[in-house]
C-alpha cells in the first residue's frame, strides 16, 4: 500500500507553526500575570492616595439648636476606620496641641465637645483661628464652620453631657441705651419666652427662646437686637446670636440676655 | 509502492510534535524564568513599598513661627535627620519619633514645600493637607 508522503519542508513549517502557537500562549500568560501585578500595585498606590479624607465641621451647639459651646463633628468619608490622635488650634500664633484618641469607624462620624479634649469651650475662641485635626490614617484636615442638618449629626456618636442632672438657664431682659449704657428690665417679663428667671432643662434638649420685636419702657421704644449667652459662672465673653426665635441647645448652664436697643426719635 | 524519498504522515506528525514540544518546553522555561524575574521584581518593589508604608510621616501642622508638627503614622520608630524647605536644607540633627507620636521640630522657616529625610535614606515630600479646601 502506498503511503502519502510529505516533504521535509512541510514538516519544518508545521513544527514552526506549533512552536509559534506555544510561544504565543506562553507570552499571553506572562503578560496577563504582569498586568495583574501592575494593577495590584496601582491599587495599592490609589488606596494610599485616598487616605486623606476627614470632613470637619465646627459648630456652636448641635443642630437644630445652637449654644455657646464649641462642638466638632468629624465625618470619615472614605471608608477607612481610623484613630484621631492630634488636634492643633492656632489662634494668632498661640498654639494649643492636644493629643487625643478618638476612634472613628469607617464611614461613621463623631460629635465631640472640644472642651472635653482640653480645647477652649466657647465657640468665640475659634473665631479667626485654625483648628487642624490629624488621624493615624494620615488624614489631616482643617475644621470649618458650616451648617449641618440634624440628620448629618444624629447618626454620629455624640459626647454625653458634661454633667449629670438638669441644666439651668437663667433668662433676663437687658435694655441698651443710645450711649451704650445697659440695665436690666424688670418690667419686660412678657417680652420674652420663657419668661425671665431660672429654668431647668434636661441636657441636650432644645429650649426655644422667643423675644417680642419691641418693648416700650417709660415711653421709650426698644427694639430687640440679639441674644447674649454666657456660661454660668461666666468666664468668657458672651456669645451673640441674632436669630429670633433661637433654639438653644442646652448643653451646659447658661445665662441668657435678650438685648433690646433704644430707638431714637 | 512506497516512495523512498518521502516519509509517512504519521512519522512526520510525530516528529513535528516532538519538535514542537521540545521547543515549547525550552520557550516556556525561558519565559517562566523571565516571569519569575518579573515577579521577583514586583515582590522586591512590594517590599520596598512596605518599608515606605511602615515609615509613614505626616505633616500635621506648620506654624508661621517655623515650627512643624510631624506625626509618625507607621509602625516603626522613624528618625528624622534632615529637613528641607523649598529645597533648602534648614534643619539637621536626630529626632526619633515613635509610632503614633507627634513631634514638634523648630525649623525656623516657612515655605511652600517640605521634605524630610530619615535615617533609612527615605525622603518624604510632605504637603500641607489642611490647606486643601473645606
Amino acid at each position: 500500500m502506498r503511503r502519502k508522503a510529505i516533504t521535509p519542508a512541510s514538516v519544518i513549517l508545521f513544527s514552526l507553526t506549533v512552536v509559534l502557537l506555544a510561544v504565543t500562549a506562553t507570552y499571553l500568560s506572562v503578560a496577563t500575570y504582569v498586568n495583574v501585578q501592575a494593577g495590584n500595585r496601582l491599587g495599592l498606590e490609589a488606596s494610599q492616595r485616598s487616605k486623606h479624607e476627614l470632613r470637619l465641621t465646627l459648630l456652636p451647639g448641635l443642630p437644630p439648636g445652637k449654644s455657646p459651646k464649641a462642638w466638632l463633628v468629624i465625618h470619615e468619608e472614605h471608608g477607612v476606620g481610623t484613630l484621631v490622635t492630634d488636634m492643633i488650634l492656632d489662634k494668632n500664633g498661640a498654639i494649643i496641641h492636644r493629643t487625643v484618641g478618638e476612634r472613628l469607624d469607617e464611614g461613621r462620624c463623631i460629635a465631640v465637645r472640644l472642651e472635653r479634649l482640653g480645647l477652649p469651650r466657647s465657640i468665640r475662641d475659634y473665631d479667626n483661628s485654625t483648628l487642624v485635626v490629624h488621624a493615624v490614617s494620615g488624614a489631616v484636615g482643617k475644621a470649618f464652620k458650616r451648617t449641618l442638618n440634624p440628620d448629618a449629626v444624629y447618626p454620629c456618636r455624640i459626647d454625653p453631657p458634661v454633667r449629670h442632672g438638669n441644666f439651668t438657664v437663667n433668662i433676663q431682659v437687658t435694655l441698651e441705651d443710645a450711649d451704650g449704657g445697659r440695665r436690666p428690665c424688670g418690667s419686660c417679663r412678657h417680652s420674652v419666652s420663657p419668661q425671665p428667671g431660672s429654668h431647668m432643662s434636661q441636657p441636650h434638649k432644645i429650649m426655644n427662646l422667643t423675644a417680642a420685636h419691641n418693648v416700650t419702657v417709660s415711653g421709650s421704644l426698644y427694639v430687640f437686637s440679639h441674644w447674649e449667652i454666657s456660661f454660668t459662672p461666666p468666664q468668657e465673653q458672651p456669645v451673640t446670636f441674632t436669630e429670633n426665635p433661637l433654639p438653644l441647645f442646652v448643653d451646659d448652664h447658661y445665662h441668657v440676655d435678650a438685648v433690646y436697643k433704644k430707638q431714637e426719635g | 509502492m512506497r516512495d523512498k524519498r518521502g516519509v509517512s504522515v504519521a512519522a512526520a506528525s510525530a516528529v513535528a510534535l516532538l519538535v514542537a514540544v521540545a521547543v515549547a518546553i525550552v520557550g516556556f522555561s525561558i519565559y517562566a524564568r523571565n516571569a519569575a524575574a518579573v515577579a521577583g521584581g514586583f515582590e522586591k518593589e512590594a517590599g520596598s513599598q512596605a518599608v515606605k508604608i511602615s515609615e509613614r510621616l505626616t505633616l500635621v501642622y506648620w506654624s508661621r513661627d517655623g515650627r512643624i508638627w510631624l506625626a509618625n503614622d507607621g509602625t516603626d520608630p522613624v528618625t528624622v535627620i534632615q529637613i528641607y524647605v523649598n529645597a533648602q536644607l534648614v534643619w539637621s540633627g536626630e529626632q526619633t519619633i515613635q509610632p503614633r507620636q507627634t513631634a514638634v521640630i523648630e525649623i525656623g522657616s516657612v515655605g511652600s514645600s517640605l521634605a524630610v529625610k530619615t535615617s533609612s535614606g527615605a525622603l518624604h515630600m510632605l504637603a500641607k493637607e489642611w490647606e486643601r479646601g473645606g
